[in-house]
């Protein structure tokens, strides 16, 4: 990545943060959300800054980086600018696990069970995919395999909605399918963080095969990389990433679809370096759109899926209509 | 010296046996064109050569040493492949396009690095294209831009499969001198060609293909006999209508 372009998604990320910290249903000033943040001033607006806001922006940067990244590896990987997480079934997946969860009663018994469904549901999808795609990581197999996965997995939920005990618990199958950061705990990111950062771990590695991927598969083999392995390392890296996003917040659309799209140009159309602009762009968006969705209806917070997918699904049209007219 | 050697090679194209029992050798500094008709088993020879289709039975060897057995890392740098279809998947620069090719020697870019694919850009004309999105190259272009980025690499071995094909006849001398000049500078080169003109023309041996069978190998006229045309290709006459490149001042 270039030192300006670096410099430029940093600050965008800082400024962004501190918004998060600052604007909401009480508008805070940045010194005093600063001072918050270091324990001094006010002890309602320390609680208000560090109980509150300060997990919400965190889980908001960890979620968008990770949306991020996951959508540019995947876009390089199937080397198609319309790939996203949600391709490879990984959120409706996670969706469905946290559903079954909460469906089953075992959310009651204790704290972690809804998140913890949700990743075992994406890594379940994972596994799915992978039985069905077979071992070469050939691109078309994955996401038909993809579809096929999500689909189920979609379909499924909508079943246990359909069949939803009582009208709570079919507002809170709702919640999984439409994706809020409203009152999330530091819980929330300590249990998130982890797997986002091995699902990171495992797509970094993969980088440099992405730029090799440029020029087909064929040609990256000769260069010296491993096709199926750099598919298992980004399919598992984006299950663990997005499993763990959606497990804590639910499903959040477009942000993976849209960030490597609009960042691409700036790194000269090179997967590699596209994938730590893609992290920093994603989290900068899903911060904004946090405090989008928090601004917006502060009577009866608007939903940061419902907010993405209203923002992304015209881009996603503007996308399907320019490449129509300009095909690569 | 280097040396890519075939020994009794036979390769499986799905459950097809496309390749039987082909047994060759492609000395350093020397360039083999394979010829025969479509469906002759000449791609999947040179994708074996790549280390892209494990032989069924028999060996390749590569300095005596087994190509299979060979670290992937290694043979990217000894071997580089251009294969038919080739193309880029993102509008890249040709300076970035023709940079690939040095991955296999590292995943940092060094000085080092960016002096090779500049005199290999300046070698093949390129240095006024390299801001230009490959997406965005002729077809010539974008065939130069490849064979840049394959010599960037540096390797031993260069496979070429149909890097004349889709090109006009001049643009195809272009890129047959350009493989002849890596061949002079010590590399083992091996291309796939249906243009026997060309093949006569810069390969010092051509090993004719028919139904994964090996039919001829040697100087091109002793492979490209009025027999062998015949059983093969099923043609007769004389198909080595000779082109020469003439200089750019006299073209319209």
């Amino acid at each position: 990545m270039k030192p300006g372009l670096a410099i430029g998604l940093g600050l965008a990320l800082v400024g962004a943060f501190l918004a998060s910290l600052t604007l909401g249903a009480a508008s805070i000033a940045p010194a005093d959300a600063l001072s918050a943040l270091f324990g001094a001033g006010d002890a309602t607006l320390r609680i208000i800054v560090i109980e509150v806001r300060l997990p919400r922006a965190l889980l908001a940067l960890l979620i968008g980086a990770t949306l991020g990244l996951s959508g540019a590896a995947l876009q390089g990987l199937l080397r198609n600018p319309l790939a996203e997480p949600g391709l490879i079934g990984a959120s409706a997946a996670a969706a469905l696990g946290a559903v079954l969860v909460f469906y089953s009663g075992l959310a009651a018994m204790f704290v972690w069970a809804l998140p913890l469904g949700g990743i075992l549901g994406a890594l379940a999808a994972v596994g799915l995919v992978w039985l069905l795609a077979g071992r070469s990581g050939d691109s078309l197999s994955l996401i038909l395999a993809g579809v096929a996965v999500a689909s189920l997995a979609g379909a499924l939920t909508a079943l246990a909605l359909n069949f939803a005990p009582n009208p709570f618990a079919a507002s809170e199958i709702m919640f999984w399918m439409m994706g809020s950061l409203a009152d999330r705990s530091f819980e929330h990111v300590w249990l998130a963080a982890p797997f986002m950062a091995a699902g990171a771990w495992l797509i970094l590695r993969q980088a440099p095969a992405l730029d090799a991927l440029t020029l087909g598969p064929d040609t990256a083999r000769t260069l010296g990389f491993d096709m199926g392995r750099t598919a298992r390392g980004i399919v598992l890296g984006v299950a663990l990433g997005v499993g763990a996003a959606t497990a804590v917040a639910g499903a959040i659309g477009f942000v993976g679809l849209v960030t490597p799209h609009l960042l691409r140009p700036l790194v000269g159309y090179r997967p590699r370096p596209l994938l730590l602009a893609s992290a920093l762009g994603g989290a900068v968006l899903t911060l904004f759109a946090d405090i989008g969705a928090r601004l917006a209806a502060p009577a009866e917070e608007l939903k940061l899926g419902v907010l993405t997918a209203l923002v992304g699904a015209p881009f996603f049209l503007y996308l399907i209509y320019s490449q129509r007219r300009n095909p690569q | 010296m280097s040396k890519l050697v075939f020994e009794s090679v036979s390769a499986r194209l799905g459950r097809h046996l496309a390749l039987q029992e082909v047994s060759l050798a492609v000395e350093a500094g020397s360039l083999l064109a394979l010829v025969g008709p479509n469906g002759a088993g000449k791609t999947t020879a040179l994708r074996t050569m790549a280390g892209l289709v494990p032989p069924a039975s028999g060996r390749v060897l590569l300095d005596g040493q087994v190509l299979g057995e060979t670290p992937a890392s290694l043979r990217a740098r000894r071997i580089a492949y251009l294969a038919q279809d080739s193309q880029a998947h993102w509008p890249i620069t040709v300076w970035d396009l023709a940079l690939l090719g040095r991955l296999p020697h590292g995943q940092r870019v060094t000085a080092a690095d960016r002096a090779i694919v500049e005199r290999t850009l300046q070698a093949h004309d390129l240095m006024s294209l390299k801001d230009r999105p490959a997406t965005a190259l002729s077809g010539g272009e974008l065939r130069r831009a490849l064979l840049a980025r394959a010599l960037a690499t540096e390797p031993d071995v260069l496979l070429a499969d149909e890097p004349t094909a889709a090109l006009d006849p001049g643009h195809g001398l272009d890129v047959m001198a350009a493989l002849r000049r890596a061949a002079g500078d010590g590399m083992a080169v091996v291309v796939v060609t249906h243009d026997l003109g060309l093949a006569q023309r810069f390969a010092d041996r051509l090993a004719l293909l028919h139904e994964g069978r090996l039919r001829a190998i040697g100087p091109a006229g002793d492979v490209l006999t009025a027999d062998n045309l015949a059983r093969c290709y099923g043609v007769r006459g004389d198909p080595l209508g000779m082109l020469e490149r003439i200089d750019a001042s006299a073209r319209c």
